[in-house]
């Protein structure tokens, strides 16, 4: 027998507090685990005609791509989920498709990405086709 | 597969909407997977504008009757999930997150509201929960279109 929700997703990016709403959805045992990770349209860089530098998005990705495939194998389980866009929207958009039973997610992602990426989190509980996790970061000094 | 329950106590936020029974039936499911602890919590707003009377004194329209109220319909709901009931007084975030980080909460779990006039009045519910809860926060949305 397994947890109470058979198909979880996890959404990730490289964050002390995304890790920790990985590890809670291996915890909650589902019988199938997607590792979801968007990685979000590089619209932050200004042009070339102002003399900046544009990166290749098809670098981006596959840098995406490694980082995350690096992650499901370090993880042991799950299958990885690329997605690319604005990331609360392609997430969503993946989940009306896909239709996992729970979402988890971190509960923020630090006053910088907050202010970049709005609020990721309050949009996927209010947008999730199911219901939605939403893990925070240990406390400092926290021993669990 | 471990045999311990996933969270040993779940506490739930409720109102009078819809998206909070949803929020409650999965609550009470997650309950049942072992053994542990129920709450359902509604905090009580403090009555906003007293009546000033005569001497500075002042009348609170309806006290007693509204809170004995409140307390029999939050009865009501704990009792078809076999929960505790809890109410709380103060500003109904905050007043939930001091009540579960004193009460040793696993999980919280609360309603996602939908409607766009529901949403600026207390999707900042759901908002300052997600920021400040002491555990993780489950957030249910009304299902009206899932199977």
């Amino acid at each position: 027998m397994s947890g109470p929700y058979r198909h979880i997703a996890a959404c990730v990016e490289d964050s002390p507090a995304s890790r920790r709403a990985l590890q809670e959805a291996i915890r909650l045992d589902p019988e199938r685990l997607s590792i979801v990770h968007a990685a979000p349209w590089p619209l932050l860089y200004s042009g070339g005609g102002l003399g900046g530098w544009v990166p290749d998005p098809e670098d981006l990705f596959s840098r995406s791509r490694q980082w995350l495939e690096d992650l499901v194998s370090e993880t042991g389980r799950g299958e990885g989920v690329l997605l690319t866009g604005y990331p609360q929207v392609a997430v969503v958009e993946w989940a009306e498709e896909a239709r996992p039973d729970l979402m988890v997610a971190a509960a923020h992602r630090g006053v910088v990405a907050r202010v970049l990426l709005g609020g990721f989190a309050t949009y996927l509980a209010h947008h999730a086709p199911c219901p939605v996790l939403l893990v925070r970061p240990p406390f400092a000094g926290d021993t669990g | 597969m471990t045999t311990a329950p996933p969270y040993p106590h779940i506490c739930c936020c409720v109102d009078d909407s819809d998206a909070s029974r949803t929020a409650v039936r999965e609550a009470a499911r997650l309950r049942a997977l072992g053994p542990g602890r129920l709450t359902v919590v509604h905090a009580l707003e403090p009555m906003p504008m007293p009546v000033l009377m005569a001497e500075g004194a002042a009348w609170y329209p309806e006290d007693e009757a509204y809170v004995e109220r409140v307390r029999a319909w939050l009865d009501g709901i704990a009792g078809e999930v076999g929960g505790e009931a809890v109410l709380v007084e103060g500003y109904p975030a905050a007043a939930i997150v001091d009540w579960a980080a004193q009460n040793g909460v696993d999980l919280l779990v609360a309603a996602a509201h939908r409607g766009r006039v529901e949403r600026v009045l207390l999707g900042s519910f759901a908002g300052f929960l997600i920021r400040h809860a002491p555990c993780p926060v489950l957030v249910v949305r009304d299902r009206e279109a899932s199977a």
